[in-house]
C-alpha cells in the first residue's frame, strides 16, 4: 500500500481565467483549509469515511461553493440540496435528495446509511429523518445567499433572453455573466481519501443547477454516477449531472480498473475523455494511494495531499502554487 | 411509485420518483428524457411537471388495492419491510418450493442496520428490447417496498442501477434495492461486456455471482445482436421473452 493520500474538489466548470481576486482568494484559502483538515484527520488515523465526512461538511459550511450554505437556487427560488457518501470497502453507501433545513447533507447522509434499512431518501421523507435524527436544522433562508438570489435572476433573464432573441441584453449584465456565470454555477463539492491499509471513501454534496427545475435530481446523490468507492479506488464527480449519470463517471472509473486492469490514472483519463468536452470533472484516489484529479471543463477547483508530502492545490490546468 | 427508462442510443434517459397521482409513471420519466433539460424529477416537483405535461392523473386511491391495504397491515405488525404480497405474511415456514416472502424477525440474521427485512422476489417491472438495427432500450417502474420509509428512493429510477441501456445491451433489475444500487448491477453488466469482452449470458452470470453480496435480485437483459438472457438469485422471477426467430419463454421459478 502507497500511504495515505486525500483529494477533494469545489465543481468543475467554465471557470475564467480572468476570475477577479476577491473571488479567487477565498476559494483558495478553504481548499487550504480543507485539505490541512483532511491531510491532519488521515495523519491522526482517523477512518476515511470519518475523513470525507469531515472535508465536505466544511465546504458545505463554506458559502462560496454551491453546497450547503451557498447552494443555488431552483426556478422557484428555493433551494435543494443532495449529498452522497460511500465506503470503499463495504460499499455501504447513502445518499439525500431535495434538503432545504439539513446544515450538512453530507452527514445525513451518513445517517441514512448507517441508521435506516435503505441507501436514499429524499424531499419530505429525509427531512423528517433529519428531524428523527436531531442533526442541525436551520430556517431555509440559512442557505440562501444574496449572490445566488443575483444568480437565479441572472440565469432567469438570460432564459428569457435565449427565447425571445430580440430582446436586448442590459450592457451591465452582458458585462457579469461571464463571470458569474463561470464561477457560481458550478461548486459541487466533494472529497475521496484512502489511509495507509487501503480503506477508500468518497463523499458528495451540492446544491444543483441554478434556475432547475423543482425536483430535479442530479448525478450527485446517485451510486455510480456522481459518488462511488469500492476495494478498488474512491471517486467523486462534479460538472454537468445529465452527462454524469448517463456516462455512471463514478462507477466506470472503478471498473475500468476492477474489468481492465487499468491504472487509476488511465481510467479516470479514459471516462474523462469520453464524455462531451466542458461537461465534466473528477478527483480520484486509489487504494495504492495513487491520486488523479481531471477535468475536461475550462477549471476545477481543487487540491489533493498524500503521505510523502505531496500537495497540489489548482482551479485551472496548471498547478496554482504548491 | 418511480420509474426509469434509458435509450441504448446516445445513453439519454429519464426517471421519476415519489410519484402519487401519475397513472404511467414511466411515461413521465420519458417525458423528463424528453421535454425537460433534466434526467431525474422527484416529489412535487415531479408531479408539477406531470400536470405541466398534461399525462393522465388520478386519485392516489386509484392505485391502492385492498390486497395491499391488508399486506401494509401484516408488515406493520411484523415491524418488517417486505416487498411481496403474493403469500400470507406469517408462512414463513420452510416451504421451499414457494416463491412467498420470507418474515425476518427481529432475532433472525437478516438484518439491515438493526431493522428486519424480507428479501424475496418483489413485483417491480421492467422491460428491455432490442430492434433489427440493434439498438437497445430499457425500462423499470415500481411501487417500492412495502413499509418502506416516507421518501426512500429505490434502485429502479437510478441508472446504472436499476435500468441501464447502452450501445451493447439494455438491463433492467428487481430485487433488493440496496443491494442492486451497491453493486450498479445494470451498468455492470454492460460494463463487463464492454471492458472485459464477456458475452450477454456470460456477463449476466458473472454480475449474478461476483457482483451482489448478499442482496436478493434478478434481471432481465438483451444485448445488440438479439440476445436474451436472465438471471436470479431468488428463487424465481416473473418473467417472459420473445425473438424475431419465434422463441417464446413465459416463466416463474428456473
Amino acid at each position: 500500500m502507497g500511504g495515505w493520500a486525500i483529494a477533494l474538489h469545489g465543481g468543475a466548470g467554465d471557470i475564467p481565467l480572468t476570475l477577479p481576486p476577491e473571488r479567487r482568494a477565498p476559494r483558495e484559502a478553504t481548499l487550504r483549509r480543507c485539505l490541512d483538515l483532511g491531510a491532519a484527520a488521515l495523519r491522526a488515523r482517523r477512518p476515511p469515511l470519518d475523513v470525507v465526512e469531515l472535508v465536505v461538511r466544511e465546504l458545505e459550511n463554506c458559502p462560496h461553493f454551491n453546497a450547503g450554505r451557498g447552494s443555488v437556487l431552483t426556478a422557484d427560488g428555493t433551494v435543494e440540496m443532495e449529498a452522497c457518501i460511500m465506503d470503499g470497502n463495504t460499499k455501504k453507501c447513502g445518499a439525500v435528495s431535495g434538503l432545504s433545513t439539513v446544515v450538512n447533507p453530507v452527514s445525513l447522509a451518513r445517517l441514512v446509511m448507517e441508521r435506516t434499512p435503505h441507501i436514499y431518501l429524499a424531499f419530505d421523507g429525509a427531512e423528517a429523518f433529519a428531524r428523527e435524527q436531531g442533526v442541525e436544522i436551520v430556517d431555509a433562508s440559512h442557505f440562501i445567499t444574496p449572490e445566488n438570489i443575483e444568480r437565479l435572476k441572472q440565469a432567469k433573464e438570460a432564459n428569457r433572453v435565449q427565447i425571445d432573441y430580440t430582446q436586448p441584453i442590459k450592457g451591465q449584465q452582458h458585462q457579469e455573466a461571464p463571470c458569474i456565470k463561470g464561477d457560481s454555477q458550478i461548486g459541487t463539492v466533494g472529497c475521496v481519501a484512502v489511509d495507509g491499509d487501503g480503506n477508500l471513501a468518497a463523499a458528495t454534496s451540492t446544491g444543483g443547477l441554478v434556475n432547475k427545475m423543482v425536483g430535479r435530481i442530479g448525478d450527485t446523490p446517485i451510486i455510480g454516477a456522481g459518488t462511488y468507492a469500492n476495494p478498488f479506488c474512491a471517486v467523486s464527480a462534479t460538472g454537468k449531472g445529465e452527462y454524469i449519470i448517463r456516462a455512471t463517471v463514478a462507477r466506470d472509473v472503478a471498473a475500468l480498473m476492477e474489468y481492465k486492469g487499468l491504472s487509476l490514472k488511465e481510467a479516470a483519463a479514459h471516462v474523462i475523455e469520453n464524455v462531451p468536452k466542458g461537461n465534466v470533472g473528477l478527483v480520484a484516489v486509489s487504494s495504492e494511494g495513487e491520486v488523479a484529479m481531471l477535468f475536461n471543463t475550462t477549471g476545477m477547483f481543487r487540491a489533493c495531499a498524500t503521505e510523502d508530502g505531496y500537495e497540489e492545490i489548482g482551479i485551472w490546468p496548471s498547478r496554482v502554487d504548491g | 411509485m418511480e420509474a426509469s427508462i434509458m435509450d441504448g442510443r446516445g445513453r439519454r434517459c429519464g426517471a421519476v420518483s415519489g410519484l402519487t397521482t401519475v397513472k404511467n409513471p414511466v411515461s413521465l420519466a420519458r417525458l423528463v428524457m424528453d421535454n425537460s433539460p433534466h434526467s431525474y424529477l422527484a416529489f412535487d416537483g415531479a408531479e408539477e411537471f406531470a400536470r405541466d405535461q398534461g399525462v393522465e392523473l388520478v386519485d392516489n386511491s386509484y392505485f391502492i388495492t385492498e390486497e395491499n391495504i391488508g399486506m401494509l397491515k401484516l408488515a406493520k405488525e411484523a415491524n418488517s419491510i417486505m416487498f411481496d404480497y403474493r403469500v400470507p405474511l406469517l408462512a414463513a415456514d420452510t416451504c421451499g418450493a414457494s416463491a412467498g416472502p420470507m418474515v425476518v424477525t427481529a432475532d433472525d440474521a437478516l438484518q439491515m442496520n438493526g431493522l428486519p427485512i424480507s428479501i424475496y422476489a418483489p413485483e417491480t417491472v421492467g422491460c428491455v428490447v432490442v430492434d433489427r438495427n440493434g439498438w437497445c432500450a430499457a425500462a423499470t417502474s415500481t411501487g417500492g417496498l412495502m413499509n418502506k420509509m416516507s421518501g426512500r428512493i429505490g434502485d429502479s429510477p437510478l441508472i446504472g442501477a436499476g435500468t441501464y441501456a447502452c450501445n451493447l445491451c439494455a438491463v433492467s433489475c428487481t430485487g433488493e434495492g440496496e443491494a442492486i444500487i451497491r453493486s450498479t448491477l445494470a451498468r455492470d453488466v454492460a460494463a463487463v461486456m464492454e471492458y472485459k469482452g464477456l458475452g450477454l449470458q456470460e456477463a449476466v452470470h458473472f454480475v449474478m455471482k461476483e457482483r451482489l453480496d448478499e442482496g436478493k435480485a434478478g434481471l432481465i437483459a438483451v444485448s445488440r445482436n438479439g440476445d436474451v438472457a436472465y438471471g436470479f438469485n431468488t428463487n424465481g422471477m416473473f418473467r417472459g421473452c420473445a425473438t424475431e426467430d419465434g422463441f417464446m419463454e413465459v416463466g416463474i421459478w428456473e
